[in-house]
């Protein structure tokens, strides 16, 4: 029997011996102390690779992993700022730079950063098949055949860039800024392509930046972990050590876990939840604008009506902005009625149409259109920026244009359908967001204002040419006062356009108050090399 | 018939099954009016890209043509590169399907605990007390839909009481353990990480009770139904007759024999199970197939609904066959037809 039962117990001893060793091996360095858990929604990330990457959430990882040529300072998306280059200069007119990089920065396995590391990453992504984020580089003319003839290396720490074509010089740093322009550690990608990829397949999962953390584990619709860049030497060490964002896609258990303190900040909470934090001593609230905003679009040629710019006017008229943002949105967001969001060049600080039932009944009258008309509203079934969701918000709209007569009959759809039908010109009205991509105005007045774009204008099929021809010619200026002027024209233009701006979200965190120095803007997200615990 | 040319038999009956459910997969993915490659470049990508990406991913090409396609590149082990994360569908499969296999084989032990315990104690005290607690019982895990049951365990237990952990498969505290089978509680015990393992197990208690709880109902019936038939049978009366002790008589005898039709049942749960419980992965942040399958739906992603189809048919399928096989295996008057 004994004999029987030695190899067993051999086996369940050694495993145990493995068990408790193991135990002691992965003793744990990272504790609640300097552990950040976040729970958030990361559903939504499709890979972290940083010349691909362009949703929310991948996004967001990226900031922490990868540093760009330049960058916004947290707070201020007016003026880019040196990151790893020190200075640059500009000449023909935003169509020749160069970049002086900054010596000394190094990736986080220890390799320098180098002029060819720039260059290489950006070739990557001109160069990577069905990349969605590349035509924020491509835009500028660049192609993967004149690649090397636009973008080189000149010497180790110097990177030239010659754009095709002129380009807005504040738009070209802006998107320089973003991380589709991270600055990933050549050496290490090269050795992990397959099959052409450049390494796009490796960098799904893995991290070869300079930024103040490292990817530290990513298992999709669960979880992603960073660890403290030990090489970070752009700026202070990141004082939180590890950083985890738990993925909870229901926003009560996001809730739950931050009242319990197995969370430190909850994003995403509704605007319900958010104000039933509203005294509890141990949670703060972080509101911060989108660079983004809410609106509702007009097919004009789907329902005749719309045709008329008197009725788009009406329409404008007939909704009560304010009501949406006090009693749906709990106050979190902004009344904005000009296409470019307040916090970025370009912004005009106008409310032309403040809720007046009688003057949109006045003007639906003067179009011949006095019993008013039906149509459909598209909604996603989501929830925008600001806590409201696409069919609470579609029924706030519908029962507003009610009262001028405007039976709407409210249709929500899983997002890919609803632009599938905007694409296909088949929106009568439609609830939309549109956010930043890149902090400048012409990220927001090209697809509002420029038909020849082919974007939300077109998609609503207002070919205003005057417009177009306005946005054409603000593309390519500085930042100077005849650049305003020409913005504060288009928005004039747009009074009777296709698009009643409803408003301008804010992001909204709940965190605990053990966090310090948490921040938020669109282009920078949570600056988390900057937050203390204690 | 023999055992193996019946086997051969099922497995290319199987082959057909499959077929036919790549089939009617491809065909409703395409009724749908939606581009998928938007859900992939998002609203802000130019009409051009959009185009060119289409073209790109053969989406332009008649769909006989691009189900001829997919079916050649499956013959050759190929499920095809998914449009939401351009990586081959056979890589994301392998992501999720650890973490469902996970929970389903913990959710299917569960159950069986549960159900055969509860079914034997129905049958011995046969409308006693216990026989109508145990009926309550399971009839509320067949009847309770799973996320009621989940929000409200989750509620008590973790939000309240603060016994059970939340959502995830580890607390986030705890390090992940080197991915050897993707399974976090099994990789936890090969690399020996005490820690990750019983945090895994600790978290794996409650979806595993949820989903085991609701197969564990109908378990526990028929292992009660099945009880109670065999007792009736002459052998039984036999057994008591020689003076065997009741337990004996129970376990020893009629237990074994009333098992046999409650495989069947066992089998079907957990081919069910296999196929991803989304409601329980969504609630308890399980990266499960079902999670996958969900976005998958949700996003339009042809290549990667049609391989998670894929998967769930061979699974249930494979299931059922040894399910069958095993049947005719344990019980020796039933022949291979």
């Amino acid at each position: 029997m004994f004999r029987r039962l030695l190899p067993a117990a051999i086996a369940v001893s050694s495993l145990l011996v493995v068990a408790v060793g193991g135990s002691f091996a992965s003793a744990q360095t990272y504790n609640q102390s300097n552990t950040v858990i976040s729970a958030q929604d990361i559903s939504d990330a499709v890979t972290l690779d940083p010349g691909v990457a362009y949703e929310f959430s991948s996004v967001a990882a990226d900031l922490q992993m990868y540093s760009t040529l330049v960058h916004f300072p947290p707070g201020n998306l007016n003026h880019v700022s040196p990151s790893l280059a020190t200075r640059w200069t500009d000449s023909h007119q935003g169509q020749d730079w160069v970049f002086y990089l900054r010596k000394g920065v190094k990736f986080s396995n220890g390799d320098p950063v180098t002029a060819q590391d720039v260059v290489y990453s950006l070739q990557r992504v001109v160069n990577i098949p069905n990349d969605p984020a590349s035509w924020l580089i491509t835009q500028t003319g660049i192609t993967p055949q004149n690649f090397a003839k636009s973008i080189q290396a000149a010497g180790t720490y110097e990177v030239k860039m010659t754009l095709p074509q002129q380009f807005a010089p504040g738009a070209w740093l802006a998107i320089l800024a973003n991380t589709v322009a991270g600055v990933v550690d050549a050496k290490v990608v090269k050795q992990h392509v397959v099959n052409g990829d450049w390494g796009s397949h490796w960098l799904y999962n893995h991290s070869a930046g300079s930024g103040p953390y490292v990817l530290q584990n990513w298992t999709p619709s669960q979880q992603m972990a960073f660890t403290a860049n030990p090489d970070y030497n752009l700026g202070p060490k990141p004082q939180v050590k590890r950083l985890v964002w738990q993925m909870e896609a229901d926003t009560t258990a996001r809730l739950d876990m931050l009242l319990r303190g197995d969370a430190d900040l909850a994003i995403g909470l509704t605007s319900q939840q958010i104000k039933s934090l509203q005294g509890n001593k141990n949670v703060k609230i972080l509101r911060a604008p989108e660079i983004a905003e809410v609106y509702l679009g007009m097919g004009v040629k789907q329902v005749p009506a719309l045709g008329n710019p008197l009725v788009r006017e009406a329409v404008k008229y007939a909704i009560d902005y304010r009501s949406i943002i006090k009693n749906l949105l709990q106050g979190n967001g902004i009344e904005l009625q000009g296409i470019i969001p307040k916090g970025i060049f370009g912004y005009v600080d106008k409310l032309p149409y403040n809720y007046n039932l009688q003057k949109a009944k006045q003007l639906m009258a003067r179009a011949g259109y006095a019993k008013g008309f039906s149509a459909t509203m598209l909604v996603p079934n989501s929830t925008f920026d600001g806590g409201v969701s696409g069919p609470e918000l579609g029924l706030a709209v519908a029962g507003d244009l009610a009262r001028i007569g405007i039976k709407i009959s409210v249709r929500q759809l899983q997002s890919s359908e609803l632009y599938s039908e905007y694409r296909a010109h088949k929106a009568q009205f439609i609830l939309a967001e549109w956010s930043l991509d890149y902090p400048d105005p012409q990220d927001f007045a090209a697809p509002f204002a420029d038909y020849t774009q082919k974007s939300l204008i077109w998609r609503l099929q207002d070919n205003n040419v005057q417009l177009a021809k306005l946005v054409e010619k603000s593309a390519t200026m500085d930042d100077t006062p005849q650049r305003q002027a020409l913005y504060n024209q288009i928005n004039a233009d747009l009074i009777t356009g296709p698009f009643a701006v409803l408003f301008q979200p804010d992001q909204v965190i709940a965190y605990s108050t053990k966090l310090h120095n948490l921040t938020y803007d669109s282009a920078n997200n949570i600056p988390w090399v900057r937050v203390v615990k204690h | 018939m023999g055992f193996w040319t019946y086997a051969v038999r099922r497995l290319a009956l199987m082959v057909l099954v499959i077929f036919g459910v790549t089939l009617i997969t491809f065909l409703l993915t395409h009724v749908v009016p939606i581009n998928p490659v938007l859900a992939y470049v998002g609203d802000h990508a130019p009409a051009s890209v959009v185009a060119h990406m289409r073209q790109q991913l053969g989406l332009n090409a008649p769909l006989p043509v691009q189900y001829g396609i997919y079916i050649v590149n499956l013959l050759h082990g190929n499920l095809g590169i998914s449009i939401a994360n351009q990586l081959p569908v056979s890589y994301d499969l392998g992501l999720y399907l650890p973490a469902t296999l996970e929970l389903s084989s913990a959710a299917i032990v569960v159950a069986i605990v549960l159900g055969v315990v509860t079914g034997v104690l129905s049958a011995i005290f046969r409308d006693g007390w216990v026989d109508q607690v145990a009926r309550i019982l399971a009839l509320s895990g067949v009847s309770l839909p799973v996320f009621f049951t989940a929000l409200v365990l989750l509620g008590i237990l973790y939000v309240h009481f603060g016994w059970l952990p939340g959502p995830g498969q580890l607390g986030p505290y705890t390090m992940p353990p080197p991915h050897i089978t993707g399974m976090v509680v099994l990789d936890s015990l090969l690399s020996g990480d005490w820690p990750a393992f019983t945090d895994s197990l600790w978290h794996l208690v409650l979806p595993a009770f949820v989903l085991g709880w609701s197969s564990a109902g109908i378990i526990a019936r028929m292992v009660r139904s099945s009880l109670l038939e065999v007792l009736g049978l002459d052998y039984i009366r036999t057994a008591r007759a020689k003076g065997s002790p009741e337990s004996r008589v129970i376990l020893g005898h009629a237990l074994r024999n009333a098992l046999i039709p409650t495989i069947t049942v066992i089998g079907l749960s957990y081919g069910s199970l296999l196929q991803g419980a989304v409601l329980t992965e969504t609630i308890f942040a399980w990266p499960g197939i079902g999670r996958f399958a969900t976005l998958s739906v949700t996003n339009v992603d042809v290549p990667a609904v049609l391989g998670v189809t894929l998967v769930a048919a061979v699974l249930y399928s494979v299931v059922n066959l040894i399910v069958d096989l095993l049947y005719a295996f344990l019980d020796p008057r039933i022949s291979y037809v």
